[in-house]
């Protein structure tokens, strides 16, 4: 059972009221709009930096939504903008289609949710909308002050670009993620550094000639990009701390050392099945002597045939936990309790989070990887950051190094951009 | 609220560190000494991690209340130092009031100035990396002896830096927060996190170490530095009320002493009282009173150091009362000695009666030390009379050791020269009471069975109090011994009465007895019924087929004999011999006694009469009349009973048999009755009742009491050996118990003797604790 935590009651202010610091309330950010694209990946990133800000308690999050199922899966290349309006008359003709010829067969509607889970209840979260955001950063400019946008992915790209034309006075944007083009939309870009391996000499080599004008990006950050090591999150020092004293009654009697195993997925650059399970599994059973204790996070996109392997493997050891996806997720606890962690090398996310611990990260699979990936990992190498995992190590030894700041940095970055203009942010 | 008036600081400075403390672990010391135990309280390690100049090593000098520590505005300490804090006897208890510093690579040479320790300090640490700004995790070791100081450890780590300078390796950051990490990665270390309150909290490298080494966050202290050099207009204040991050222990704010107080020389004490002026003159910080100054912090560690200890009492306490307890019962079993004389007759009174009750409650089973694993007092005393006398009784047979021929023998002799006309009494009577007296034995047994149980039981009383007393242990299992002697006597005469009664008089008239119509009855219907079968087809009926067939054959070769009367002996003897040797593998006992009247007519009977060697027998006289010889011969010595078998006499027996069963049974219930109640009334009871009046009689006399009471010499020092430890016990228990560990005495300090030197500075300071309501430790 976690404890119940208690909202801190409301500070007694004795510092000056901030109307009469650095000239003026319009001065003074308060709030921020997160614009998602759906995705828990990279609306995270856009927390992170939100919270990072000191802006958590004080912003609307909007979502871009795409259409999903039947023949729009294979419409992800388009603008999400022309997209919704394909999908609005694809679906108006397979309506009058079914109204005309009485079909029964439906494979198109059988698989239509509508933007944000239909819209049904209070919980559904806004959809982007440009005119809307707009006029609001407006309005309120007098009263609230300027506003930052902070949208991540490339579904938000058109409509974070948008609403900086149409009030770029009045907000300040940040996009996560490369947007590949046109950097100069908005006022801040943030992105890994493995992003930009595109451009090294190394990756160069393993392009032919012809095809490399096509690969972004094309030209070297400017100023108003911001390189990181690995992903934005949530982790810092406050958060841990609240969600070790929230996971208390379950990790604190564990024995020691807690090895916490992080598993994700295989995807583009980083493909792996059975064989990396089997590799990973043999390894913990022979690092197991030197754990206390060593509980398993699976990602609810790992695949079976990877989560077969370890369940048959590992499920019935009784030094092993299996977090079987019931809720609550242990991750925070497991990130705020392990003494030392061992992920798959496919998540960057992930990889971060454990990195911005300072703890020991030990990275299986590593060799999977190309391209990108294999350059973040490189770095993460070179730095001191994580190990590779090889079965060999001792567990209960604990190294550090500067633990990955990634978030903070950025908000820093932020901030000073945002001072650039004369806006501070509200501490 | 004045600062100048203190007292100008004469001697050397007082350490904050466990002042309060200090009395308390003395006394344990003492408690563990006594119980003569080596353990002593381990205390935690204390260690300040933080960035790179946060003023880790001035809180830690702050908080030892020495100026020893290198410091300076870039990297100063590049090696961890661990402080050993060894407290020495004060000169107010034979030792010395010196201070002194020792390095482990020294040996033993002593260091008694302490400026001279920084240069050690520093010139050590340049030995090992060099004099550019190089890093080692190897540690200095230095110990301070002091009799102000707590025995603990401090640990003062290099500070976390970001960017490598001089001869630091490219990963100097991750180098040092795995040399940090190592330290507080020890669960009994105590973890101050130093960050400068112009950093941003959040991102705190000491906060975020000390979080992968304790992520509870339940041994690590937020420590604030620097509250003086923050921006104009900021200030901590959400900082140390843990709104920022939430830690258990909470923050302490502390201002340092400024690099320019060090070059000035100022000393630590002036420090705290400039950083309590800061704190003053700062509106944003009033309220936090307690969240503030190197005080504070010295009292909160004094805090976790006595909860420390706290948690160690327990254990500690249950240690004590485990030996206070056995202690006490030995002191106990070695009972209390009375000088006077009255005193002693009390005790020798108390003790018998005590030993009376003793007695009875064990016979009774009401004994506080029943057992549970066997049978003991009283229930073996039933176990005796149920199981062993009872059972022996039921298991006798009436007629054991009464043959046929024993009971027609006896019918024939108490009929006289004439023959029976009915069924004699007087064979039944001798017979039953030859069997009736063959109770006695058993009863007396079980008399004395019961009487050694006594015996037994008696030794089993207040065995472990007597043990104090050799000389009247002796008496009284003399008493005892003489005095049971006593009751067993009239117990014994008593169940020889009884067997003699029921001997005396044989009630035939009593209701469950048979009857001589009802036995001649069934005696008549059994001979009719074992006629008919053939003998041995009834071969489950030991008894009663045997009687039967030899009774039918009997008859049989009467008859047989009656016809052939005249000179045909030899001619019958051989028939009667062959025969006999046909049923002889029947086993059947009483063709002997047939047999054997060849033997007895002639003198040259035929050899296979040898066969058959029984006694001669007097059936042969009637033999012998028929024969109308001259001359009689002259009749045996011993006769036995006619052969002349009749059914009649087969019935008789069969009646008598009957008769005697009958009777014997409820003789021997009478028995089985009444013997116990006599043992239980001349012996069991009795002794229960007069034991304690025959101890008095005996025991209680003036001239006996001294030498009863004498004990042995080992018993006298044993007790008082006991006693002292008891004492001892008491003594640590109650300190234990009066322990000031709740938080109020440990604010206030808890001085047990005359401490002066935590005394002079707070003086003034009393008013202000007293005025704004904070209790403030004294220094």
């Amino acid at each position: 059972m976690r404890p119940i935590l208690l909202p801190d009651p409301p500070s007694l202010s004795t510092g000056v009221p901030e109307i009469f610091e650095q000239g003026g309330a319009q001065n003074v950010v308060r709030r921020a709009v997160v614009i998602g694209n759906g995705f828990p990946g990279s609306e995270n990133q856009c927390i992170g930096l939100v919270r990072a800000l000191g802006l958590a308690e004080n912003h609307l999050l909007y979502r871009v939504t795409r259409p999903k199922g039947g023949i729009n899966e294979w419409l992800h290349w388009l603008p999400v903008g022309f997209h919704k309006k394909l999908d609005f008359i694809l679906r108006h003709i397979y309506l009058y289609s079914r109204l005309m010829l009485r079909s029964k067969q439906s494979k198109y509607i059988a698989s239509v949710p509508s933007e944000n889970g239909g819209n049904v209840g209070l919980a559904s979260i806004l959809e982007a909308d440009v005119k809307k955001i707009v006029t609001m950063a407006r309005e309120t400019y007098e009263k609230d002050g300027p506003l930052v946008v902070i949208a991540c992915g490339r579904d938000t790209i058109s409509i974070a670009s948008s609403i900086r034309r149409l009030a770029s006075e009045n907000v300040f944007v940040v996009q996560i993620q490369h947007p590949r083009s046109h950097l100069n939309r908005f006022d801040m870009v943030i992105t890994p550094r493995h992003d930009y391996y595109p451009l090294t000499p190394e990756a160069q080599e393993q392009v032919p000639r012809f095809l490399r004008s096509w690969i972004t990006p094309r030209e070297p950050p400017q100023d108003h990009v911001v390189l990181t090591t690995g992903a934005l999150h949530q982790i810092d020092y406050a958060s841990l701390r609240k969600s070790a004293s929230a996971w208390h009654d379950e990790f604190a009697a564990l024995p020691k050392p807690l090895v916490v195993v992080n598993i994700g997925w295989p995807r583009r650059n980083c493909r792996y099945g059975a064989d990396l399970a089997k590799q990973l599994t043999d390894a913990l059973l022979s690092v197991l002597d030197s754990c206390g204790s060593l509980r398993i996070a699976l990602s609810y996109k790992t695949p079976e045939k990877v989560s077969r392997v370890i369940f048959k493997e590992l499920g019935g050891n009784p030094k092993v936990y299996i977090w079987n996806g019931q809720e609550p997720n242990p991750y925070m606890g497991h990130l705020a309790w392990g003494d030392a962690f061992v992920v798959t090398a496919d998540s960057v996310s992930l990889i971060s989070e454990a990195c911005s611990t300072g703890k020991p990260v030990y990275v299986i699979g590593a060799d999977h990887c190309k391209w990108k990936i294999a350059d973040f990992h490189k770095s993460l190498r070179e730095r001191g950051v994580v190990r590779s995992f090889t079965g060999f190590e001792d567990m209960s030894e604990s190294w550090s190094y500067p633990p990955l700041n990634d978030t903070a940095e950025a908000a820093m970055r932020v901030r000073s951009a945002l001072a650039a203009r004369g806006w501070s942010l509200r501490s | 609220m004045s600062v100048n008036d203190f007292p100008p600081s004469s001697t050397s400075a007082a350490a904050p560190l466990g002042s309060s403390v200090i009395p308390i672990v003395n006394k344990l010391q003492d408690i563990f000494a006594q119980l003569g135990s080596q353990s002593t309280i381990e205390l935690p390690q204390v260690a300040v991690v933080g960035s790179q100049s946060s003023g880790k090593s001035s809180v830690l000098e702050a908080l030892v209340g020495r100026d020893f520590l290198p410091r300076g505005n870039d990297i100063c300490t590049r090696r961890p130092l661990l402080l050993q804090l060894l407290q020495t006897k004060p000169s107010s208890d034979g030792g010395s009031d010196d201070e002194w510093g020792e390095f482990r690579h020294h040996g033993g040479k002593r260091f008694y100035d302490f400026s001279e320790i920084r240069r050690e300090i520093e010139a050590e640490t340049n030995r090992v990396v060099g004099e550019n700004k190089g890093v080692s995790d190897q540690q200095i070791c230095l110990k301070i002896f002091s009799p102000n100081v707590l025995d603990i450890t401090l640990v003062d780590l290099p500070g976390i830096t970001k960017v490598p300078v001089g001869d630091q390796p490219t990963d100097i950051e991750a180098r040092i927060r795995t040399m940090i990490l190592s330290y507080i990665k020890n669960p009994s270390c105590l973890i101050l996190a130093v960050t400068p309150a112009n950093s941003d909290l959040a991102n705190s490298d000491a906060l975020q170490i000390a979080g992968n080494a304790d992520p509870d966050g339940h041994r690590t202290i937020g420590v604030i530095t620097k509250l003086d050099i923050m921006d104009r207009g900021t200030d901590a204040r959400n900082h140390l009320l843990g709104k920022t991050i939430p830690l258990r222990l909470g923050y302490v704010g502390v201002v340092n002493r400024s690099q320019e107080d060090i070059l000035l020389n100022r000393s630590i004490k002036d420090a705290l009282i400039a950083e309590e002026k800061f704190f003053l003159s700062r509106p944003a910080y009033s309220g936090l009173t307690d969240r503030l100054g190197v005080p504070q912090l010295a009292k909160k560690l004094n805090q976790i150091l006595v909860q420390h200890i706290k948690a160690l009492l327990p254990n500690l306490k249950s240690r004590i009362s485990n030996a206070l307890f056995a202690t006490a019962k030995e002191y106990e079993s070695y009972g209390d000695i009375k000088e006077t004389r009255a005193g002693q007759g009390a005790l020798l009174l108390n003790f018998l009666t005590k030993y009376c009750e003793a007695y009875s409650s064990t016979l009774e089973g009401r004994s506080k030390e029943m057992s549970t694993h066997e049978l003991s007092g009283g229930a073996r005393i039933h176990y005796i009379f149920q199981s062993v006398f009872v059972k022996s009784l039921e298991e006798v047979d009436p007629c054991e050791g009464l043959t046929d021929d024993d009971i027609r023998t006896a019918v024939q002799n108490a009929t006289g020269p004439r023959s029976a006309l009915f069924v004699p009494d007087v064979p039944f009577e001798v017979l039953v009471r030859r069997q009736i007296s063959r109770l006695l034995d058993p009863s007396l047994q079980c008399a004395r069975f019961i009487f050694d149980e006594l015996i037994k039981i008696s030794h089993h009383c207040m065995m472990t109090e007597l043990q104090r007393f050799p000389v009247l242990q002796k008496r009284m299992d003399e008493v005892i011994g003489n005095f049971l002697h006593e009751g067993l006597e009239p117990a014994q005469a008593m169940i020889r009465d009884i067997l003699e009664m029921e001997m005396d008089y044989i009630n035939t008239s009593h209701p469950n007895f048979i009857g001589g119509t009802k036995a001649v009855e069934v005696a008549m219907q059994q001979v009719k019924s074992s006629r008919i079968p053939h003998p041995i087809a009834r071969p489950k009926d030991t008894v009663e087929p045997e009687k039967a067939s030899s009774s039918a054959s009997q008859i049989k070769s009467l008859s047989f004999l009656g016809r052939q009367a005249n000179g045909l002996i030899s001619d019958q003897g051989v028939l009667a011999a062959a025969d006999a040797e046909k049923s002889a593998p029947a086993g059947n006992t009483s063709w002997s006694g047939f047999s054997s009247i060849f033997r007895g007519s002639d003198g040259q009977a035929s050899a296979k009469n040898n066969l058959l060697n029984k006694p001669l027998s007097e059936a042969t006289q009637d033999v012998y009349q028929n024969l109308s010889t001259i001359y009689l011969k002259e009749p045996p010595t011993v006769l036995k009973s006619s052969e002349n078998h009749s059914e009649q006499e087969a019935v008789e027996i069969k009646i008598t048999k009957l008769l005697l069963k009958s009777y014997y049974d409820i003789v021997r219930k009478n028995v089985e009755d009444l013997v116990p109640k006599a043992i239980m009334h001349f012996l069991v009871n009795y002794s229960k009742r007069e034991l304690h009046n025959v101890f008095i009689e005996k025991l209680y006399r003036e001239n006996l009491i001294e030498e009863l009471l004498k004990e042995p010499d080992e018993i006298a020092i044993k007790r008082k050996r006991a006693r002292e430890t008891l004492h001892i016990l008491q003594q640590a228990n109650r300190t234990l118990d009066e322990l000031p560990l709740e938080a109020e005495s440990v604010e206030r300090g808890y001085r047990t003797g005359p401490e002066p030197k935590h005394e002079e500075l707070p003086s003034s300071r009393r008013s202000r604790t007293d005025s704004n309501g904070y209790g403030r430790i004294h220094m």
